[in-house]
């Protein structure tokens, strides 16, 4: 019988056994960690957002700024005495503490659908607000409970910190609330509320610019543990192990201190992709904070952002009055101003490009080929200095307007015009005819075909039983007049000599079908097929195709850094050029931000690689683009392709009055096809123009292109080109770069 | 009628316990408010008075009105459960200034019942004899996972097992029943737990997900008794208990207080006088005079120990957050009274014996 006691006691021995190895485990293997972890737990980050820097343009105008608005604060839930007891007692009648609690807990979506309805029914402060503002009140309620729960679970003692509930109120309501706030014997309708001045972006430019500034958002709870899988991904953590998020902090439970994040919420530090550089490479971001997407808004967020104003606290009790209060913990890091970001286009430019293209497509959009073909109106134009890569106008339309991006946004989404694709730099198309000259560079500076050869064009080439096309029967021609009329017999011809591979690298090396680098997030690569190259598959009509810009996509932005190098290199060595919107800030640089901003600049305004192009070569490729738009009266040819563009019959057609301005250009019409139900249907033509002017000393690159709109690049882009020209020729002045105006805000 | 043979009295129980309480009571001065502490001083008194009175008495007179006391204390399970709830739960019943946990009544109830049941029969080794204790254990524990009371109800049939097997059970029907009883843990979590129940234990399995609400306190128990390294901050020095991090501190949590003030030495030194408690209490079971003092001393200590090690369990984050009381230490008087209660009783056993030590009287009939 005494057995069955000792296996009881042997039991309890155990057990008690466990807790004694459990308590020495805690108390000398982790006791150091476990130290940390609650010294990071008493710890709170106080932090105020410093102003996020502007965007200026070359002439100090704004094109971004904050703006002071009026927001609407909520404290959910209040601390109230009641029987002797502490309670905590919701400010958001009908919800009770409890409720909010479990709704933030994780509630169903017919939950949380419920809560709101009740609010919206229910709640004074809801339906004085969907009174005045005329929002919906179920809007407005489900606001009010997205900011209370958020998108992490809520203890208790969250529910007591205000949140941002409605945003910029107009400015009469907003003095309403505040002065029935300031009444001692204030209404319950605004129990928890509290007025706060907030700042939102404006941009003054609106939907001209949108693609280039971008615009900016709340670094969402989603967003920051995206970042943090980036972050745990990308930098190794000290004794790495799991992790766990208490509260604003994360430590790692198994192995280490907690993560030397040190301070609650300041957690990420991500490194940026290589090529963003130096702007990006340790950024700390910091909760719900401002930060920018697309444009130049997320390019330079760094610099933009300048930084927040923090100061450290830790929870400690008075020993005389017994209160718990939190005490400042080491010296407060002051805010810093986020940079002015300026770039080198001129809002002008840029407004009045915008108005020609939008009046072209305007025009287009009234042919009724295209309305039967269902376009979507959208048109693309580049203005870039072939010298160092500045651009001065960039125009994508459709675009969008970021003043009312976040309302719109849905809408924008479902738009079938695509108007959140910049299509300068992220749309890829074949380029057809505009990349002869370079064909025609190529198969000169390589030998491949002697400068005043010619080659008969009957129309038709005929290779095995393929029929390879051309648009007219234009007999013997040499390059120039391959150029002129743009002959694709001729460079059949050409690209055949040169041989695909030495295509592929010319077309690499001057910056088709890879990204140029603009300063700009989201750019696309392009394609350029690399069986060109490897010749895997690749048959000889694939190489006349090639040499006529079909097989290949790009971006327009390629397309006027290739015309930047023909209009460039004669002036020393060929090199490419890397367009960039940012130029160095107009005085000496005081802040980290800025000198960085400054260095960035500086590297961006330097050619990038050498090309090996013989200047003779060059030489007969620009009369043949002079050609194709000037013509060739001589011969009794009053244009080529490009004739609309010309401005030999333009009385204005003057630069400043001085001389007759003179292109160099050439235009394309890119035929493509899509797959449709497994069969290939033949689609409307892209259609492009891209030149350069003036014809001698060049200093504009233009590119124009409207996607699928037909009727020829030569019809429908060289006027376009013509007037962007005009325009630019014709501006009052053009200052160069003046230094901003200082402390226009705040 | 007190008649002790004080020279059989087993001293060492008594010291055990009273050095457990002792060894809390600046704890849990440090983590209660001063009202609080104040009344659990009058309540360690009365207690004090409670475990006198029950050395005083034999313990066959409870044996006698076992079933009498049972059906009081059930009927009180069933009352309470038509009370307005405190803190969500219908546990307490108040008389003027006192608060009562019918539950905690039940069981000392549960003890001397069983005892009495095993006790005057002997057919524990057949699975027929097993009905009627289950059936004694299991009802009521309903009544308290409706008030509701998890922990509570966790801490009651390991009595039930003891005892069985104390009383000569046979080893694969206990098995089975604890396999049974494992294997009703589904319709548990699908029909009786409430929603704030199955979080504690998701938060207890994966608490990175819980951070700031259930497995809030967990963490913080574990950086308070981490934090506390061996010789802990000293009395009142405590990081998290001064600052209030710790919620329940001064009640299901004081176990957090004491590692992180008194460190592992104070903490360890309790769960070394907790052993010993629970080891003289079997030994008192084990020679006992009686079947009927053998089977309410293993109940005390089964109680007592189990009571204990489940609460430095939860506290240490090696089992999820369940409402269990620290025996004899924990603020809260109906725990402390019914534990100094069921200490009294087993300390009359102890007296009361005329077994010798290796089961001379193993068979003895009552």
């Amino acid at each position: 019988m005494y057995k069955r006691f000792l296996v009881l006691a042997l039991f309890f021995c155990l057990s008690f056994g466990t807790a004694v190895a459990r308590l020495v485990d805690l108390q000398f293997n982790r006791s150091e960690e476990l130290t940390a972890y609650r010294e990071n737990r008493l710890r709170h980050m106080e932090q105020k957002a410093p102003r996020r820097g502007r965007i200026l343009d070359a002439d100090g105008r704004i094109l971004a700024e904050d703006q002071p608005t009026h927001d609407l604060w909520v404290v959910p839930a209040r601390r109230e005495r009641r029987d002797g007891r502490i309670e905590i007692t919701s400010n958001l009648a009908p919800l009770t503490a409890d409720q909010l609690l479990s709704l933030a807990a994780g509630a169903s979506g017919l939950e949380r659908e419920l809560a709101a309805r009740n609010l919206a029914e229910a709640n004074p402060m809801v339906r004085m607000l969907a009174g005045r503002t005329g929002m919906n009140a179920g809007a407005i309620a489900e606001k009010l409970l997205r900011a209370v729960l958020g998108a992490r679970p809520l203890a208790q003692d969250d529910l007591l910190a205000p949140r941002p509930a409605l945003e910029d109120l107009d400015f009469a309501l907003a003095m309403e609330i505040r002065s029935a706030l300031a009444n001692p014997y204030r209404d319950e309708i605004w129990r928890g509320a509290e007025m706060r001045i907030g700042g939102k972006r404006r941009y003054p430019a609106g939907r001209v610019l949108g693609h280039i500034t971008g615009y900016v958002g709340k670094l969402s709870a989603e967003d920051y543990l995206a970042l943090r899988g980036r972050w745990e991904g990308e930098e190794k953590i000290p004794g790495s192990g799991e992790i766990i998020k208490q509260g604003r902090v994360f430590f790692s439970v198994k192995s280490g201190a907690p993560l030397d994040v040190s301070d609650e919420d300041l957690l990420i530090r991500l490194r940026e992709v290589k090529r963003s550089g130096k702007l990006h490479r340790s950024q700390g971001f910091l909760m719900n904070e401002t930060v920018g997407r697309g444009g130049i808004e997320q390019q330079y967020n760094q610099a933009l952002r300048g930084r927040h104003r923090i100061q450290r606290l830790r929870l400690a009790r008075n020993p005389e009055s017994r209160r718990r209060h939190f005490e400042p913990l080491g010296a407060v890091e002051r805010a810093r101003n986020g940079a002015d970001v300026r770039l080198g286009l001129r809002l002008e430019v840029q407004e009045k490009a915008h108005a020609i293209v939008q009046k072209a497509i305007n025009e287009a959009a009234a042919d009724p080929l295209l309305q039967r073909s269902g376009w979507q109106p959208s048109g693309i134009a580049i203005m870039m200095d072939p010298r160092n890569g500045r651009i001065h106008a960039l125009v994508s339309i459709p675009s969008y307007d970021p003043n009312t991006l976040s309302r719109d946004f849905a809408e924008l989404l479902k738009d079938p015009g695509i108007p959140l694709l910049d299509r300068a730099t992220a749309g890829i198309y074949p380029p057809g005819s505009v990349v002869k000259p370079l064909i025609g560079l190529a198969a000169l500076s390589e030998d491949a075909v002697m400068p005043g050869q010619s080659f008969v064009c009957e129309k038709v080439l005929q290779l095995g039983g393929q029929r390879f096309t051309c648009l007219g029967t234009h007999y013997e021609q040499d390059l120039e007049g391959a150029l002129m009329h743009s002959c694709n017999i001729y460079f059949y011809h050409a690209g055949e000599a040169l041989g695909s591979r030495k295509l592929y690298n010319w077309y690499v090396q001057t910056g088709v079908g890879r990204k140029t680098g603009i300063d700009l997030p989201g750019e696309a690569d392009g394609i350029l097929p690399r069986n060109a190259y490897t010749r895997r598959g690749w048959a000889t009509g694939n190489t006349y195709h090639f040499s006529i810009g079909q097989g290949l996509a790009v971006t327009p932005l390629q397309i006027a850094v290739m015309f930047s190098v023909l209009a460039n290199a004669d002036r020393s060595t060929a090199r490419i050029v890397r367009p960039h919107l940012l130029i160095p800030p107009g005085r000496a640089p005081e802040t980290p931000e800025e000198e960085a901003l400054a260095l960035e600049a500086l590297e961006l305004d330097l050619p990038l690689a050498e090309i090996g192009i013989d200047h003779e070569a060059l030489a007969f490729v620009r009369e043949g683009m002079w050609k194709a738009i000037q013509g060739d009266p001589e011969n009794g040819y009053q244009g080529g392709t490009g004739q609309r563009a010309s401005f030999a019959a333009s009385p204005d057609g003057r630069n400043n009055g001085n001389y007759l301005l003179e292109w160099a250009g050439k235009t394309g019409t890119a035929e493509w096809s899509r797959l449709v139900n497994g069969r290939t249907v033949k689609q409307v033509d892209h259609v492009w123009f891209a030149g350069y002017v003036p014809f001698d000393r060049p200093e504009l690159v233009v590119v124009v292109m409207l996607p699928e709109a037909g009727g020829g690049g030569g019809w429908r882009c060289a006027p376009i080109a013509k007037e962007l020209v005009r325009m630019w020729y014709n501006l009052p002045e053009k200052p160069e770069h003046p230094v901003p105006e200082e402390g226009a805000l705040g | 009628m007190v008649k002790l043979d004080l020279w059989k009295f087993d001293w060492f129980f008594m010291i055990a316990a009273l050095a457990i309480a002792a060894l809390g009571l600046p704890f849990l001065k440090s983590s209660a408010t001063a009202a609080d502490f104040n009344r659990q001083l009058v309540w360690f008194a009365i207690s004090i008075f409670a475990m006198l009175f029950f050395i005083a008495v034999d313990f066959m007179i409870w044996i006698k009105y076992a079933y009498w006391i049972y059906a009081g204390t059930v009927l009180f399970l069933v009352l309470v459960l038509f009370l307005p709830p405190i803190n969500n739960a219908r546990s307490f019943i108040r008389f003027g200034p006192i608060g009562m946990q019918p539950s905690e009544l039940f069981k000392l109830a549960l003890i001397v019942a069983l005892a009495r049941h095993l006790g005057k029969r002997d057919d524990q080794r057949r699975p027929r004899g097993l009905i009627i204790p289950f059936i004694l254990t299991l009802a009521p524990l309903f009544l308290i996972l409706r008030q509701p009371d998890l922990g509570t109800a966790l801490t009651i049939p390991p009595i039930l097992l003891a005892m069985l097997w104390a009383s000569g059970a046979r080893f694969p029907h206990l098995a089975a029943t604890i396999l049974l009883g494992l294997a009703s843990a589904w319709p548990l979590w699908r029909y009786i737990m409430r929603p704030y129940q199955k979080a504690r234990i998701l938060a207890f399995l994966n608490p990175e997900n819980y951070e700031t609400a259930e497995a809030y306190q967990m963490l913080m128990s574990l950086a308070a008794i981490g934090s506390g390294g061996f010789m802990g901050h000293g009395l009142g020095n405590g990081v998290i208990t001064d600052l209030d991090l710790l919620p329940e501190k001064h009640n299901d949590f004081i176990f957090g207080v004491i590692a992180e003030e008194g460190g592992l030495a104070a903490a360890g030194s309790l769960i070394l006088l907790y052993l010993i408690l629970v080891l003289v209490g079997l030994h008192i079971a084990a020679t006992a005079g009686s079947k009927f003092g053998r089977l309410a001393a293993t109940g005390v200590a089964a109680s007592i120990g189990w009571q204990a090690t489940l609460n430095i369990f939860v506290v240490t984050g090696m089992f999820p957050t369940t409402g269990v009381t620290l025996p004899l230490v924990s603020y809260g008087g109906s725990s402390l009274l019914v534990t100094f209660s069921m200490i009294g009783m087993a300390l009359n056993v102890s007296q009361s014996g005329t077994q010798t030590r290796f089961g001379e009287g193993a068979s003895l009939r009552v």
